[in-house]
């Protein structure tokens, strides 16, 4: 069994700091690794990105990340990138990362993802040319999830990303702004690479749980919709109870191809 | 909302987003009467005075009714999936 801690849009800065880290003292108790889901800090400035390296660095388990919307206001993504990968945080975007676990091997693929909607009720690459732009900029991005998830050899595959890749966990935020929360290009992705788990954040007013229509679980760790430090989710527990898809019991299994 | 009240409240949402001090995406704002409702969350009580005196700066003569709460952070429960 592998322990995937995660949460995500902490939305750090020098005015809002260690409202994780009291929690991860003794996190190696409790789980194997830790994800971050995006939104790490409020504008990306490099002096929030020191606050999240501080309130995540020296953890006795491995934290992978990807970023989020917040983080690229600055303009400044790649240089918030390389301080949290200096502070010995995995960032990932179109990447992967297989992490030899005591329980397994557990593969990670990131991305930020982006919006665009879900099927029915989305947009196009038609058009004017920045509607075009807004949904390959999408469809890139989840092409690379795919593929950094299908390269990985693992015994189990998480697909981490800031932007939901599906509807479920956006119930409660107004239907109006999905559009703008995510991408079935996403769960498209996952399900193309036959992922265990999909992370997300950025939906605040979003709920916990969902499943992709292949049945794999979504969770959305955004911290407002957890009101806790973290979730912890198991991979293989013997008796973990399966989520619920269209009816079906999905179990929780590992090289589901 | 009236009319003008919507075009208030779509300028005052913008302010929250875009402004330097704020940029919160997450607040819902309303025009009641003579006020400005802010309602949602943000990440710390310094942000919670800062939705204020941004909505106020964005809607000139409207008092700010700020309901917006800090989100509280509870410790981890056990494994779930």
């Amino acid at each position: 069994m592998i322990r995937v801690a995660a949460v995500g849009d902490v939305h750090l800065a020098p005015d809002v700091r260690s409202r994780i880290r009291p929690y991860l003292a003794g996190i190696g108790e409790q789980a194997d690794v830790l994800l971050l889901a995006g939104d790490l800090t409020q504008h990306g400035s490099i002096a929030e990105a020191e606050v999240v390296a501080a309130e995540f660095a020296d953890l006795e388990v491995p934290v992978v990340a990807v970023l989020g919307n917040h983080d690229y206001q600055c303009d400044m993504q790649d240089e918030v990138s390389a301080l949290l990968r200096a502070s010995g945080i995995t960032v990932l975007e179109g990447t992967g990362i297989v992490l030899d676990l005591p329980g397994g091997r557990l593969g990670v693929g990131g991305s930020k993802g982006f919006g665009g909607g879900f099927p029915g009720r989305g947009a196009s690459e038609f058009g004017e040319p920045e509607m075009k732009a807004f949904i390959r900029h999408s469809r890139r991005l989840a092409e690379g999830l795919g593929e950094a998830l299908r390269g990985l050899d693992a015994d189990y595959r998480v697909a981490l990303t800031h932007y939901a890749p599906v509807p479920d966990t956006l119930a409660g935020e107004p239907l109006e702004i999905y559009p703008f929360l995510g991408s079935y290009f996403l769960a498209e992705a996952a399900d193309s690479a036959g992922a265990d788990l999909c992370i997300h954040g950025h939906a605040h007013a979003g709920s916990e749980t969902g499943a992709t229509p292949e049945g794999a679980p979504v969770r959305n760790v955004a911290l407002p919709v957890l009101q806790r430090a973290f979730a912890i989710y198991a991979l293989g527990a013997p008796h973990a109870a399966a989520p619920r898809a269209r009816g079906v019991t999905i179990p929780l299994h590992g090289n589901r191809r | 909302m009236t009319n003008d009240d919507v075009y208030i409240a779509g300028q005052v949402e913008r302010a929250l987003a875009q402004d330097e001090r704020t940029h919160e995406l997450g607040v819902q704002v309303e025009v009641d009467g003579d006020a400005v409702v802010l309602r949602g969350e943000v990440a710390g009580e310094q942000r919670q005075r800062l939705v204020a005196q941004v909505a106020a700066e964005a809607a000139p003569g409207l008092a700010i009714r700020n309901e917006v709460s800090v989100t509280e952070v509870l410790p981890p429960d056990e494994v779930e999936i």
